[in-house]
């Protein structure tokens, strides 16, 4: 679990992105917000698409990433 | 090898931090990472200008903004043009006077000009005064509603008879600068003040006015024409 996080003296960097992918989701939809008038259900609709776009390619990364340390000796 | 990666990945790190601790300190207003990309009136909410106001503490940003003062091209030809910059609030009749009263806000641009050529015949000011009934403000009727208002007044001795130009603002933030002097020519859409911060500029012209601006619209200061004509009736 830790190797999730932190590896061979530095950040794993899927963590790296998810912390990356937080703080850009956070402060874009912030953005939206102010920046477009639209409903609340709207703004949410738009959130869980861009949200379900990102986590498979979590997913994705995640199982390339498994993957690839599976491989090494 | 690594330690270079690491300092990168603390680097990405605390940059993400940094913007998430602006984006919480800041709400509900909008935080410094995101404001470059926000139009003037959502980058600088009113509840925060009205904060800045009372603490009469300003962000540089902001003022850098308010201060701009673009070039006007003002038509040619015998008309008036508005005086300031901001939404067209009311035209009023009394007394013989017709008021065409502008209201700016925060983002409009606080240059006020001439509505017509003339000379400047008396530039007065009108201190602060409450006004708390009705009664009191019925000889100033653009006054209704305004609450510690100080005025600078300037008249001017035109080829339409005696205009008069003022430029109100609220006790709180009462900064009014006058350019011009009296005895001063000025030509049609010359600018002649400024107001720090949102209030309104009244224009009196002699007699009864038929404006070819509806009220409600917004108007463009030196530029946009209020009345055409070379005289009133």
């Amino acid at each position: 679990m830790m190797r999730l996080v932190w590896r061979d003296g530095r950040f794993s960097w899927p963590f790296v992105v998810v912390v990356v992918y937080l703080t850009l989701s956070l402060l874009i939809v912030d953005f939206v917000w102010r920046r477009f008038v639209m409903p609340f259900e709207t703004l949410l609709i738009y959130t869980v698409v861009g949200d379900s776009a990102v986590a498979i390619l979590l997913i994705v990364a995640c199982l390339r990433f498994r993957r690839t340390a599976d491989a090494k000796p | 090898m690594q330690k270079r990666v690491l300092i990168i990945q603390l680097g990405i790190i605390a940059f993400c931090l940094i913007a998430l601790t602006e984006l919480v300190a800041n709400f509900p207003f909008p935080s410094p990472v995101i404001k470059p990309f926000l139009p003037p009136k959502l980058r600088w909410p009113s509840e925060l200008v009205a904060h800045w106001v009372e603490a009469q503490n300003f962000d540089e940003g902001f003022l850098e903004y308010f201060y701009r003062d673009p070039e006007r091209t003002v038509p040619p030809g015998q008309n008036l043009v508005s005086p300031a910059d901001g939404l067209l609030r009311d035209v009023i009749y009394k007394n013989d006077i017709s008021y065409f009263v502008v209201a700016l806000s925060f983002w409009d641009v606080h240059v006020v000009r001439t509505p017509v050529s003339g000379v400047v015949k008396s530039i007065t000011q009108e201190g602060f005064t409450f006004y708390r009934y009705s009664s009191e403000v019925k000889d100033q009727v653009y006054l209704e509603g305004k609450a510690g208002p100080v005025q600078q007044v300037l008249t001017l001795d035109t080829d339409y008879g005696e205009v008069r130009v003022r430029l109100i603002t609220s006790y709180w933030a009462s900064r009014l600068k006058v350019w011009v002097h009296e005895g001063d020519r000025l030509t049609k859409g010359q600018r002649i003040g400024r107001i720090m911060l949102g209030s309104s500029v009244v224009a009196e012209f002699p007699g009864k006015v038929q404006f070819s601006v509806p009220v409600q619209q917004r108007v463009v200061g030196g530029e946009t024409i209020i009345f055409n004509g070379a005289k009133f009736q």
